[in-house]
């Protein structure tokens, strides 16, 4: 009993303990991960999509109210990404701090540099569009940079008292990613230009960074399953180009059509492993890029001429 | 010819003069096309770059801001009943053979401003227009608490709080949702207070106060209410956990207590009824997929008192869904009325009485015990397929076999279903 009293009474106090350390909840693991990068050891990240699943289709299972319930600050990718599943839990949060407009509430897209695909026309006959954009910006990592120093902000201005800290830290973050991405590049040099067909429109961000071409999608517009004779005209496309263009799939997309499409049209076809955290490798942004990048880099050499 | 003309273009100069001014304005000539091409390629990546830069800008197709999300969800069913279908009260359910529009609903959803946020539910039908749920929450209560004001299904089990021609595996109801809360499910008029307790696991306390105005279980012969023990009073502990990042398990208990419409005016105090409820679902997702399979199960007993008496029933459902992938959904479900078995208490001798005085148009039959109060034992299997051809269609195929040992017959249930969904889409309840 008494024991109990006192688990009760830790957790009666935990609110009041809020000055130690800031509390942040990110939708996705990648933005996660940026946020830890920030907050170092001077607060808390929880992140509410597992790394395995696709973050337009994320349970909004009722134990990621709690997260969200103790966030001062809640950051998600927006452009609608979340909208299938955030909206419900941000109302059952009961945290008024990080409901939309609020400064607790930061969509990243806002600080991620111009939005690229945004729709001329709305109208779901071209699939399930997302009407301010394409939301998927983590994956260049000059617009990671930007998420990052726009989350110090964000979080300077909610914890004063330690804005210093997550400025230094958001900039040693920044000046490590400088290096990488100039390895990232130096890497990938050799390919720029080269072509890719990925499952979804999820690469854009990646291929506007490296210079990649996207030559098509597996599935014929954004949500919708790809047909038979999408699929055949998909490899003939793919058949007609030296190099070979090299099919990527995300692990949450149909494996099995992935692998036909790569199989029939002598293509290679790379798998990436999820978000951040989805393997023991890749447990931060920087060795997931790095991961990311390397699956890349093999499939276009093995599809060199 | 071409000499001709250029000697008379120039005449001063010599000939081997003009013939090279000649090859370079024809080379020139042949080369516009291909200058023209590159610029135009030029102005085309241009173009290209600067949608880029002027994207984040520019947003020519974002929604207005000051509108409300809207949406409209179309169900359609067509039924085949092998023998008169089983008591159900005209509503959203498949209850003639043929073709019906279960539901048209529309729903508006917005920000109120800083504070609530409203959500707008109506259903249009062939017969009419009707406030399905209409209701705003508050965003930013201090200390846990949550606040609903207006039309809403009442927190009652997991089922009744669902719009489940949506988001429920199945065309119809379960019988044990059927028979205790009718064809609109348990709603009414009034105020909601939750609370999540401040424990290191969720769990929600939820209170509600509403209008009595059920078409089964709870009703009060006027409008008026003239004391608290007129409204519907809801109570409910709903917990959740998660095991691992795929494996979630919820359960809950509600209770509910409000005055049913037997006996007339100056009878609520003594004609009440209560319901006592249980729920469980468990739901284990796949790795890196949409699939997932889910269980969910909910047991209800009522004990309702009438003039004379009194009668207790218990039902309860089990259903397990298996999706496959984006694309393809099967259940099965099992129904069983009469757990407890549905028995009588005192003289329950209602229903024989004739009043006269009591209000004609009223959605109850006052005074009298209808079929849906009394204890009746069923038991009913149903098995659906359900197709999403996209997110914004599902195609469902539905049997039931529905039967009443008492009257010792069953009836085969086959329904077609069509869903549609435009505008934007609503975030899934879990």
């Amino acid at each position: 009993m008494r024991a109990l009293v006192l688990l009760f009474s830790a957790f009666l106090a935990a609110p009041g303990s809020a000055r130690a350390e800031i509390r942040v909840a990110a939708t996705l693991p990648a933005l996660g991960a940026l946020a830890r990068e920030v907050v170092g050891t001077h607060g808390t990240v929880a992140v509410l999509a597992p790394p395995d699943q696709d973050p337009h289709f994320v349970d909004g299972k009722p134990t990621l109210i709690l997260a969200l319930h103790r966030a001062q600050l809640l950051v998600h990718a927006g452009g609608d990404l979340e909208a299938g599943w955030l909206p419900t839990l941000l109302a059952g949060a009961r945290n008024g701090d990080i409901q939309p407009g609020q400064p607790g509430n930061l969509d990243v897209s806002t600080l991620a540099g111009p939005v690229l695909e945004v729709p001329a026309k709305l109208d779901r006959a071209l699939g399930d569009v997302h009407p301010r954009g394409n939301p998927h910006v983590w994956l260049d990592p000059r617009r990671a940079r930007r998420i990052a120093l726009g989350i110090a902000e964000r979080v300077a201005a909610l914890d004063p008292e330690r804005a210093s800290a997550y400025r230094d830290n958001a900039q040693r973050f920044a000046e490590r990613l400088d290096r990488k991405i100039a390895e990232w590049e130096e890497r990938m040099r050799p390919h720029r230009g080269r072509g890719f067909v990925p499952y979804h429109k999820s690469l854009v961000y990646l291929a506007d960074w490296l210079g990649l071409a996207e030559v098509a999608t597996v599935e014929p517009l954004p949500g919708i399953a790809p047909s038979p004779s999408h699929l055949a005209s998909l490899i003939v496309e793919i058949r007609k180009r030296e190099p070979r263009p090299v099919v990527i799939a995300e692990r949450w997309h149909n494996q099995r059509i992935a692998r036909t499409v790569a199989e029939k049209a002598g293509a290679p076809l790379v798998v990436v492993p999820g978000d951040v955290g989805a393997t023991r490798e890749t447990s931060d942004y920087v060795a997931f890029m790095d991961d990311l990048l390397r699956r890349l880099a093999a499939g276009f050499e093995s599809a060199a001429p | 010819m071409r000499k001709r003309f250029v000697l008379s273009l120039a005449p001063g100069w010599s000939e081997r003069a003009r013939i090279s001014i000649v090859r370079s304005v024809v080379w020139f000539l042949l080369a516009l096309p291909l200058a023209a091409r590159s610029q135009e390629e030029a102005a085309e990546d241009l173009e290209r770059e600067l949608e880029q830069e002027l994207a984040a800008v520019v947003r020519p197709a974002a929604p207005s801001a000051l509108l409300p999300d809207i949406s409209v969800v179309g169900t359609f069913d067509a039924a085949w009943f092998s023998d008169e279908p089983t008591p159900r009260l005209p509503a959203h359910e498949p209850f003639h053979r043929g073709p019906q529009l279960q539901e048209l609903e529309l729903g508006f959803r917005s920000s109120v401003d800083p504070f609530v946020r409203a959500d707008v539910f109506l259903a249009v039908s062939l017969e009419g227009i009707e406030v399905e749920q209409a209701y705003v929450t508050t965003l930013a209560l201090p200390a846990g608490l949550r606040l609903r004001v207006g039309q809403f299904y009442a927190p009652f089990g997991r089922f009744n709080q669902l719009h489940y021609l949506e988001v429920t595996p199945f065309a119809d109801q379960p019988l044990v949702n059927r028979r205790f809360f009718g064809g609109e499910q348990l709603r009414g008029l009034g105020l909601e207070v939750s609370y999540l307790l401040p424990l290191p696991f969720y769990a929600e306390l939820v209170g509600a106060a509403l209008s009595a105005d059920n078409a089964v279980s709870f009703g009060v012969p006027a409008v008026e209410v003239r004391r608290p023990r007129d409204l519907l009073g809801v109570a409910r502990l709903a917990t959740a956990f998660d095991l691992g990042d795929r494996l979630t398990l919820l359960a809950g208990a509600s209770y509910a207590n409000g005055p049913n419409a037997t006996g007339g005016l100056p009878e609520t105090d003594r004609n009440r009824t209560q319901v006592w409820g249980a729920d469980f679902a468990v739901r284990l997702r796949d790795a890196a997929s949409r699939a997932y399979t889910a269980l969910q199960a909910e047991w209800m007993t009522r004990r309702a008192t009438v003039p004379g008496g009194g009668f207790l029933q218990g039902g309860a459902y089990l259903w397990l869904v298996r999706r496959f992938d984006a694309r393809w959904e099967a259940a099965i479900r099992a129904d069983l009325m009469g757990l407890p078995t549905g028995r009588a208490f005192g003289d329950p001798h209602l229903g024989e009485r004739d009043d006269e005085s009591l209000p004609a148009a009223s959605t109850h039959e006052h005074g009298a015990v209808g079929e849906f109060l009394e204890p009746v034992r069923q038991r009913r299997l149903g098995v659906s397929v359900s197709h999403y051809p996209s997110e914004f269609q599902r195609i469902r195929l539905q049997a039931n076999h529905d039967f009443l040992p008492a009257e010792g017959r069953g009836v085969w249930e086959a329904f077609v279903q069509y869903q549609f969904v435009i505008g934007s889409h609503g975030a899934h309840v879990f």
